[in-house]
């Protein structure tokens, strides 16, 4: 028996022997009447029928009073069980979400590091062509430099899910913000091999929002997509209004999650489960800022897989305003 | 040991452009690819002397990669490199049939070495065996060069790792062979299999050579030391 699951089973024990307990009382105070009767019997003084039946009304008495309270205590037992069983589901769940965690982000750390740490000791060893030494010192860097992002990003994901990250809303045009990041937003995708296009209405879709909070929301978002949108990659970026609030919607043409709930995704170290995904190094914490910013500024995000024409639908909706 | 030809199978382009450079400095010719479903193509039209292999590529990974090999009986060496170093994925590496395993971030030197080592035992296996390619015990023939056994009218099919140990042992017919001498031979220094493993696959062995494989004619234990082979 593992130390860690000792003191479980010492509380189902207990558990057990309270229900035990009670039902062996049940048990005595069915038979307390009859008992007392058979003892005056045996110890030569019979009780009259009045007395008998005085004696069997005060044990029914007891025993509805037994019931009513043996019920309660058992049904807090049970549903002690129960919330315990529950809280240990989802302990066990978030143990394997965060072993899958540490195994991505050990992947994602150690690449950058093996890459410089070989340019570097390639170097120190002379053994780099003499031409290449300068390129040699720039791939280092730029390693270094992609470094550098990750743990940013760790952190910035580590202060969303500590709560401590502040936003500030102010009045936004979502469809100017946006319009305005789409140049670079495209350079930024083709460069990875995405093919990104944009949707932008010309009309003002205003909201209530934190401009950095919404474009790291977009950013994620779009990260993801180009990252699990398989081969040639297209991503669509719409934004609308839509029943007051202001819409930003992502979507690729990849495979989708595979079996993953959409509405999991959102959560802490929850990846999909498809082969893409599974191939593609990532941490599980993209998507759980995006909805952690969302819910900040008072909006909402939603997953949707499994659409006509292939691919996943991201959809963060923004509180609006009136113009 | 140049004319030997690499293939190193690398998505990260700084990493694949330093290991190539860097073996090319050995003298072995490199090719680079960054995708598994290219590798294995180029590797069923041509096998080079060693892949190095990374276990997370875009499409198809490392695993499925060597998976695909020797299911096919390709038997080309394969070192595979990972920043995934766990002890799973190292059992895994072996079980598919990986030759070595080695995580990043790891030692230029390091590296260089073991690809060194593998290609040497690439060409001592690769060599003609210095008392033929086939090793008669009893009334089973085994043949090197095919991977094969003849028993009877029956013929198996044995693993590389398998052919390997017999021709170890062949090539000093009558004498002790540590089991360390076997690591170091069919394995390599650095390898990850203990000495345990070598007699499992003894075991296998007998299981398919021996008529009574708990009092074995052909391949003796010498308690503490290793094995004997009396053909």
């Amino acid at each position: 028996m593992s130390s860690a699951r000792r003191p479980l089973r010492i509380y189902w024990a207990v558990v057990f022997l309270c229900l035990a307990l009670l039902a062996w009382w049940g048990v005595y105070f069915f038979r307390q009447g009859d008992l007392l009767i058979e003892r005056a019997t045996a110890a030569g003084a019979p009780l009259d029928a009045t007395q008998s039946r005085a004696i069997r009304d005060a044990t029914r008495d007891t025993m509805v009073m037994f019931a009513v309270e043996g019920a309660a205590v058992a049904l807090a037992l049970v549903g002690g069980m129960v919330i315990v069983l529950k809280a240990l589901k989802r302990e066990a769940e978030l143990g394997e979400r965060q072993r899958a965690f540490l195994s991505g982000v050990t992947h994602e750390l150690r690449s950058p590091i093996a890459s410089a740490k070989l340019c570097v000791e390639s170097l120190l060893l002379g053994r780099v062509p003499e031409e290449k030494g300068e390129r040699y010192l720039n791939h280092a860097k730029e390693d270094l430099e992609r470094l550098d992002r990750l743990v940013e990003e760790m952190l910035h994901s580590s202060r969303v899910a500590n709560k401590s990250m502040e936003v500030h809303p102010e009045p936004l045009d979502l469809a100017a913000f946006v319009a305005d990041l789409q140049q670079e937003l495209k350079t930024e995708g083709s460069m990875n091999g995405a093919l990104i296009e944009f949707d932008v209405p010309a009309e003002e879709v205003a909201v209530m929002a934190d401009p950095v909070a919404v474009e790291r929301i977009l950013r994620n978002l779009l990260s993801n997509a180009v990252k699990y949108g398989g081969e040639p990659c297209r991503v669509d970026v719409t934004v609308r209004r839509d029943a007051g609030d202001g819409v930003l919607e992502v979507r690729d043409y990849g495979p989708g999650l595979g079996a993953t709930d959409p509405r999991k995704l959102f959560q802490p170290f929850v990846r999909g489960s498809g082969d893409v995904v599974k191939k593609r190094p990532g941490v599980g914490l993209g998507l759980y800022v995006v909805a952690e910013l969302a819910r900040a500024l008072g909006g909402r995000v939603d997953a949707e897989d499994g659409i006509e024409g292939g691919g996943t639908r991201m959809r963060v909706a923004l509180p609006g305003r009136e113009v | 040991m140049s004319g030997e030809r690499i293939l190193v199978v690398e998505d990260e382009r700084h990493m694949a452009e330093v290991i190539a450079d860097n073996l090319e400095l050995e003298g072995w010719k490199v090719d680079v690819v960054g995708d598994g479903a290219e590798a294995l193509e180029l590797i069923r039209a041509d096998p080079p002397s060693l892949v190095l292999l990374d276990v997370m590529l875009p499409g198809m990974d490392g695993f499925e990669v060597c998976e695909n090999l020797r299911r096919e009986g390709n038997q080309v060496p394969i070192l595979f490199l990972t920043a995934r170093s766990s002890g799973d994925d190292r059992v895994r590496g072996l079980e598919l049939g990986g030759d070595d395993f080695l995580p990043k971030p790891f030692d230029l030197r390091e590296l260089i070495l073991r690809v060194h080592a593998i290609l040497r035992r690439r060409q001592w296996f690769g060599s003609p065996a210095p008392g033929g390619d086939v090793l008669r015990l009893g009334d089973a023939v085994v043949d090197f060069k095919s991977y094969t056994a003849r028993l009877g009218k029956r013929e198996i099919e044995l693993s590389q790792k398998e052919t390997m140990i017999l021709r170890c042992l062949s090539e000093r017919p009558g004498e002790v062979v540590s089991r360390a001498d076997i690591v170091d031979r069919v394995w390599g220094y650095n390898a990850f299999p203990t000495l345990r493993t070598v007699d499992n696959f003894i075991v296998r062995l007998r299981r398919l050579f021996e008529e009574d494989p708990q009092n074995p004619r052909y391949i003796q234990t010498v308690r503490g030391t290793g094995y004997r082979l009396s053909p």
